[in-house]
This record gives structure tokens, sequence and C-alpha cells, in this order.
């Protein structure tokens, strides 16, 4: 899923992006360098997160499985993505389709 | 198939160790050998207040008829039955060993599990002979000198469950028949785990028995704004209490959890079967909904048992909650004619080859039920057969979290995590300001 070149078209959805895995934070900046991205990638390495939002190890290997959350302005999350294999990925068209309407 | 082969060895494990120790009893069901009665009568009427409105089950919404007592059959292999004594036997003996040598006792689906294996090991070597009394004594002997006890702790452990030492002599003989099967397979240079498996998938099995309620273990920490899901406790009738919920059990040295997939708390597989109208139905085409899959065929007893419920259950829930009967090996006309015959209107998908049912979900038996979250999360297995008291135990903490995330009123979990530009940043970051988009990845987005 390639965010970083539809970035601007979420922004102009006053959508903001924040990636988050279960990992360290050296691997968070490793994944920054590759990808270029210039929206937050954080790192997760307790799987705290992963597990409020219900998705930390629902495919049994220790891990996040793919997901995408859409939070509104108000803090409620409007849409929810829950991937069923690690290779279940949204495309960044159907995200944008469920941004609310601001 | 990974998934089969993975877990197959546990069982295979589990037998080789049960029966090289000849106690073979790491004992499934010891919790049921501690229950009282032997009766069976399924769900008693509703008495939890907090049930939803559905009609009462009365104590004979099953049509059950079984017979009370120790001929009364709990499973079937092919042909040949499980009755309830010689499971209650098996567990109480298992119990009995467990306790002498410090081992945890298993659950009862594993106990069933491991009755049936020993069913399909032995049946294809009929000309195995039972050991004579002499090796069996031998073997005792050996074991309680292992174990350093006595032959009267052993046997007062096992009159402690209620049974006589020539129960012991019977099962310890049966075991080393199973030992000799197994060996006789491995010299013909079988891999076990495989013919086992493919043993199993080709065999009939039907469990009478509702053997299984898994519990969703609390990994997770939630945050208390959220509500919690809550344990998938079917509230069952007064006649079983002991029956649910099982508690899991952590055998050492084994697979941690059942030889079972999926686990709860994993995302059911997807799959596509074709329904009797010719059509596909993909599982994840019902995503946003709970869904229940019912693993059957008709000519098992305790599936066409539990139909009615089933079927009224659909006729309650089937707007809300996502229905698959998977039927299992059975040609298309035969599942056609059943369904007409029986008035079915749950959408039926078949398997005809078992694919999906033996090999993904790892079926061992059926009736096996799953449900399915809205969000495509496992929630609950049910092995053996359901009643209507049980399915609303399952589906209701499935409907209110659903109805939950519909709402869309779930705030989001507040967080705060470094990045890799170096910032701290938390969701109150962009609260009034953004709408924001929270990807969960692995490594690359």
């Amino acid at each position: 899923m390639d965010l970083q070149s539809q970035y601007d078209k979420f922004q102009a959805r006053q959508a903001e992006i924040v990636a988050v895995a279960v990992h360290e934070l050296i691997d968070a900046r490793k994944v920054a360098q590759v990808t270029g991205a210039t929206f937050p990638l954080l790192a997760d390495p307790d799987h705290a997160v992963a597990g409020a939002y219900g998705v930390y190890n629902l495919l049994g290997d220790g891990l996040a499985t793919p997901a995408v959350f859409i939070i509104d302005q108000s803090g409620q999350i409007v849409w929810s993505y829950i991937g069923q294999n690690i290779n279940d990925r949204l495309d960044v068209q159907t995200i944008l389709t469920h941004l609310p309407s601001s | 198939m990974a998934v089969s082969n993975r877990r197959l060895p546990s069982i295979i494990v589990m037998l080789l160790v049960a029966v090289l120790a000849v106690v073979g009893l790491f004992l499934v069901m010891g919790r049921l050998a501690a229950v009282g009665p032997a009766t069976v009568e399924p769900a008693t009427p509703v008495t939890s207040s907090n049930q939803i409105a559905t009609p009462p089950s009365a104590s004979n919404s099953l049509p059950f008829k079984q017979e009370t007592g120790a001929d009364e059959i709990v499973a079937t292999v092919d042909e040949q039955v499980i009755t309830r004594q010689q499971w209650q036997q098996a567990t109480r003996l298992d119990a009995a060993m467990s306790r002498v040598t410090n081992q945890p006792v298993p659950t009862a689906e594993e106990t069933m599990d491991r009755l049936v294996s020993e069913i399909i090991i032995l049946a294809q070597a009929p000309e195995l002979s039972s050991p004579s009394s002499t090796e069996i004594e031998e073997r005792i002997a050996a074991l309680e000198k292992s174990w350093d006890i006595s032959d009267q702790m052993m046997v007062s452990a096992v009159e402690e469950t209620g049974l006589s030492r020539d129960h012991l002599v019977a099962r310890v003989g049966r075991l080393m028949q199973v030992k000799t099967g197994l060996e006789q397979l491995s010299a013909q240079g079988c891999d076990l785990s495989q013919w086992l498996a493919g043993a199993r998938a080709a065999a009939e099995i039907s469990l009478y028995q509702p053997l299984l309620a898994s519990t969703l273990p609390q990994t997770t920490p939630r945050k208390e704004e959220a509500s919690p899901i809550p344990p998938v406790i079917p509230q069952g009738g007064e006649a079983e209490p002991a029956m649910y919920p099982l508690e899991e059990i952590d055998l050492p040295g084994l697979s941690p959890d059942l030889p079972v997939s999926p686990y709860p708390e994993q995302v059911a597989p997807d799959f596509s079967l074709t329904g009797l109208d010719g059509s596909a139905l993909t599982l994840s085409d019902l995503r946003g909904r709970p869904v229940l899959i019912n693993f059957w065929a008709s000519w098992c007893p305790p599936c066409r048992q539990e139909l009615p419920a089933l079927q009224a259950a659909y006729d309650t829930y089937g707007d809300e909650i996502g229905f698959l009967a998977v039927n299992v090996k059975e040609p298309a006309n035969t599942v056609t004619a059943f369904a007409t015959e029986m008035g079915l209107t749950i959408p039926i998908v078949l398997d005809p080859e078992g694919q999906i049912s033996n090999e993904t979900y790892q079926v061992r038996g059926i009736p096996t039920t799953i449900f399915v979250d809205a969000r495509g999360v496992v929630m609950a297995r049910h092995v053996g057969p359901l009643d209507e008291v049980a399915i609303t135990g399952y589906l209701d903490p499935l409907l209110e979290q659903a109805s939950q995330n519909r709402t869309m009123s779930s705030p989001a979990s507040d967080f705060n995590l470094l990045s890799a530009g170096g910032d701290s940043v938390s969701l109150q970051d962009y609260r009034d300001k953004h709408h924001l988009v929270l990807v969960f990845y692995r490594g690359q987005t």
C-alpha cells in the first residue's frame, strides 16, 4: 500500500496518516529511510497500542495484523479494516473513500 | 498443508507419549470424571435473566433421545462407537495416572480426540491382539517402578475415581495394542503425522457430546472506555454445568494449544465454496458481521439433531449474523435432497474434498461450529452439538460487539509513541485538527 505517493490526497481531505508497527524504533527509522515516508512512522515495541486496537497477534505470529483505522477529529473510530493475512492490504483508494466528508 | 502438518505432530506426540508411558492417560477427561451424573439431557430451560428474549429452551428442545447411562453413545468413528462409559472410564483412569505422576489433566476435547485416534490406529490393524495379562502386568510393574510408586498407591489412585485395578489393566492393555499399531505403521515407513491426518480426514467422525467451549483468553489489555469483549461462555443449562467453561491447559512439552486451528483470537482463514445453487460464497464477503460457520453432514446424527436449533437461530439472527453451513464431503444431490426434506434455509456450501474442513479448519469431528466476530477474528470454537441456549450464549457477545462498532461510538484508544523522526506522537495531537488514518503494518507500507 503506497501511502506516501497519495499523501497529498489525504491532506486535501483534512486527514493525516500515522503508521505503527510492532518493532523497535531503530526498525522504524530504517523503514522511514527506505520508504521516504514523510508521515510519522511509530514504533510500538511492547505491542501495547496494537493490543489496544485489537490487532495484536491475530495471526499468531507476535506481530500486528495489517489494519487500518480511520479516526475522526473528535477521536471516534469511524471505520476500520483488519487484514486476514499478512498480505491482506487495502488499496489507498478504498481508504480515501471512507474518510469522513469534513 | 502447512497448517495440518504443524498441528498433527502434537497429536502424535500426545499419543506416543501417552502410549509409551503406557499410561496413556494424560487424560483428557479429568474434569468430566469429577462431574456427577451421566445424564445426557441437553439444555434445560433458560434460567439466566441476562439472556436476550429468545424463546425458552425446553428440556426437549433437542430431539435428542439419548439413553441415559453406560451405553449412551458419545461419538462414532465409522462403524465404531464410543460409549459414555468408555469415555468416562478412560477419563478417570487418566486422571488417576495424572495425579500419580503430577501431570496436568488434559481437556475433554483432547481425550475424545485421543480415543478417536486410538480407534483409527487400531482399525488399520485388526489382526492385532491384546497383550497377555502377564505382559500387561509386566508393563504396569515397569511403570510403577519408573514412577517410584507402589502398586498400592497406583490402585488407590484408581479406586479414588471409582474404578478398579481391572479397569486399569484393561486400559493399559489397549494402549499397548495401540502402541504396537503405531510401531507397525512406523515400520512400514509411514510418516505417522501424515498417515493419521489422512486417516482421520477419511473417517466419518461424529461427536454427540458438546465438548469444548473455547473461552476468550484475555490476552490484550483493553482500554477501560472501550467495552471489553466478554468471554464467550454459552449459558449452558443446569444439566451440564461442568461442561462449560473448560480451562485451557498448558501441557508441558507439547504444543501449547490444542492441535486445532484456527485458534480463538486469530483471523478466520478465508475460503470460497460453492452453494447448493452453484454460486460461490466467500467468507470475507461476510466481513462486517459476526459469522457462524457450522461443519456438518447429513449422515451425522448429532448434526441432524442440532439443525433445528441452528435453523431457529438463522431465522432470528440471519439479518445481523452471517450463517454458513459447510457440508463435509457429501455429494451435492445428497445435500440438496436433505436440505429440502428438512426445510433448511441456512446458506449451505459444499466442501466435497473436505479441504476447508479437514485441512484449513482442522475439524476433527462433526458437528463443529466456529464463531467469528465482525472483524473476521475467531472468537470461539465449539465441538459437538449446539442447542439454542448455547448458540445464544455465543452470539450475544458478538452481537453486542458488532452493534458497538456499528454505532461507531467507540472512542479510539489514545497512544503516545516515538516516531522514526524522533518526535513523540500521540492521538491527542490530531484531535480537532485532522482526521487520522492509523495504519498498522509489518515493516513495509
